[in-house]
């Protein structure tokens, strides 16, 4: 046991030096930095750890034979922690350049007219992987060129999306996990009744837990984004399926993903664009998407309607829409009276809206609407 | 599209439940061995935490039965009315772990959560065994979760 005691001794004093190297180099960046509040932000994050760091190597029963699994478990969860930050936040900081700042003004800029609740997220180009965010850091990944677009922008608002949900997840929920344990169990006494396989009830087992555990974020980040930006996100999302992510109808029934389908989301989009009032909207990308699937032939997989029935859709799109109202966000349809100089909202459908409307000007438009932009956040600087 | 953002919020609800469930069997395991640094936590802080564990086991006692009650076994067990929110993923995980001997799993569950009630001087081995395997199952879980970040 005495060696073991000294292994997680000698682990707990390694991720205490890491820890202080890691707020070393926070430091450094700290003076004059056009983001010092957020490295302040993540300088006590990691002091946190490393208090916690010091509380469990101070316990007198540390290596205690009674205790010594869970002290290990506290060793790695502060492991995971400081590696958290050393993987996203401080590359961020470190790397931080022009780019992020105008990256970062735009995110300011749709926080203020949507009225975000919280302190704006840092936003940087770095991102491997399309858009993405880590909410307990505010941290929002995008594309290295996404800065000289602005159809892949309203995705900024999903990633917000995520940052929200993370922070009033009460709120947007409501009733919704009753309603889907109420479906669930509803399904796996119908599969009972018509005597369907007894394996039949572990994937309702599984469906639940893909639902609570990963795909309701996701929906309920469609849905604020929705919200947000109006049938620009919806239009976002098709262009997504078409050119990242045209298997539609994955997961189905029995699978499992991060992510719900594409064809879902739509749904989902669509739900809350009904909720928000613009039924005309929601009827115009549901057209454009249908003539998508019939153009690409895609067709549902047995049983893939058991994952994402209308009810519960209808359901999340209702719960997270009363959450939208609670926090105050302002939805797109209020953004149209805007008397901003450059309306983010406004202008990011004005985008979709000329790229189909007057494709061969598109990149003109788009590129003088990006100056005009570079120059209204700069005027306010 | 990045899973990061899912992932991110999945790995904070588990790593948050598995902290605090971690925290509060230390505390529970030092007062009921009498260990040295017993002495210096407080009332308040002993009976919080052995609440919250109640609070887990009764979340873990409902969300188990409940779906017990579907499959062939009928378990007669009350409804659970706390706060804890279990991620479902850790629910499959116990569950299928304790499948094959599932009725008396939950009677064990329900055994110590009344020794709980009663006091930590009524935890027996088996009760701290139990807590002790719980408390293993999120810590994978949580593992696997964060594994996600970096076996993308």
């Amino acid at each position: 046991m005495k060696q073991v005691e000294t292994l997680l001794k000698g682990l707990g004093f390694e991720l205490k030096e890491r820890c202080l190297a890691i707020q070393g180099v926070l430091d450094s960046k700290k003076s004059g930095s056009e983001i010092q509040d957020y490295i302040n932000e993540i300088y006590h994050k990691a002091d946190q750890i490393r208090q916690e760091i010091e509380a469990l190597l101070g316990d007198p029963d540390l290596g205690n034979i009674r205790l010594i699994s869970n002290q290990f478990f506290a060793f790695s969860r502060l492991a995971e922690r400081l590696s958290e930050i050393e993987w996203y936040p401080l590359p961020a900081i470190t790397r931080y350049n022009e780019t992020d700042y105008y990256l970062g003004r735009v995110c300011g800029l749709l926080a203020r007219q949507v009225c975000y609740p919280l302190q704006t997220p840092l936003v940087s180009g770095f991102s491997s992987d399309y858009y993405g965010a880590i909410p307990p850091y505010r941290l929002i990944k995008v594309p290295a060129a996404e800065h000289l677009f602005l159809l892949g922008l309203p995705d900024l608002c999903h990633e917000m999306g995520h940052i929200l949900y993370s922070n009033y997840k009460g709120d947007f929920l409501g009733n919704f996990f009753s309603d889907l344990s109420n479906y669930i169990q509803s399904e796996k006494e119908r599969r009972i009744r018509e005597g369907a396989p007894p394996n039949y009830q572990v994937l309702y087992d599984r469906l639940e837990t893909e639902w609570k555990d990963r795909w309701t974020t996701e929906f309920a980040s469609d849905m604020i984004a929705t919200f947000m930006v109006g049938p620009a996100f919806g239009r976002t999302h098709i262009r997504l399926c078409c050119s990242l992510d045209p298997d539609v109808f994955r997961p189905g029934f029995g699978e499992s993903s991060t992510h719900p389908s594409g064809e879902s989301r739509i749904r989902a989009i669509i739900a809350m664009l009904k909720r928000i009032g613009l039924d005309e909207d929601s009827k115009v990308i549901q057209d454009q998407w249908l003539k998508y699937l019939s153009a690409i032939g895609s067709k549902k997989p047995m049983e893939y309607d058991l994952c994402y029935p209308d009810v519960l859709i209808d359901s999340l799109a209702r719960e997270v829409h009363n959450g939208c109202v609670k926090i105050g966000l302002v939805s797109y349809k209020d953004q149209r009276n805007s008397n901003d100089d450059i309306n983010l909202l406004v202008l990011l459908n004005e985008a979709w809206t000329t790229l189909l409307t007057n494709t061969l000007d598109y990149a003109k438009w788009e590129s003088e609407q990006i100056k005009r932009l570079k120059e209204n956040i700069n005027r306010g600087t | 599209m990045s899973d990061v953002g899912v992932i991110s919020h999945e790995y904070q609800m588990s790593s948050e439940l598995a902290k605090e469930i971690n925290d509060a069997l230390i505390v529970i395991k030092k007062m009921h061995y009498q260990l040295p640094s017993s002495s210096t936590l407080s009332d308040e802080e002993i009976s919080q935490n052995r609440q919250f564990l109640i609070n887990v086991l009764r979340k873990l006692l409902g969300s188990i039965s409940t779906k017990a009650q579907t499959h062939v076994h009928q378990v007669n067990i009350a409804e659970s009315s706390s706060e804890v929110d279990l991620p479902g993923s850790l629910v499959q995980r116990i569950r299928t772990k304790q499948k094959s001997k599932l009725i008396y799993y939950l009677a064990d569950l329900r055994r110590a959560v009344d020794h709980l009630e009663q006091g930590i001087d009524y935890l027996t081995d088996s009760d701290l065994s139990l807590l002790d395997d719980m408390c293993t199952a999120i810590d994978i879980q949580t593992a696997s979760i964060f594994q996600k970040f970096w076996k993308e």
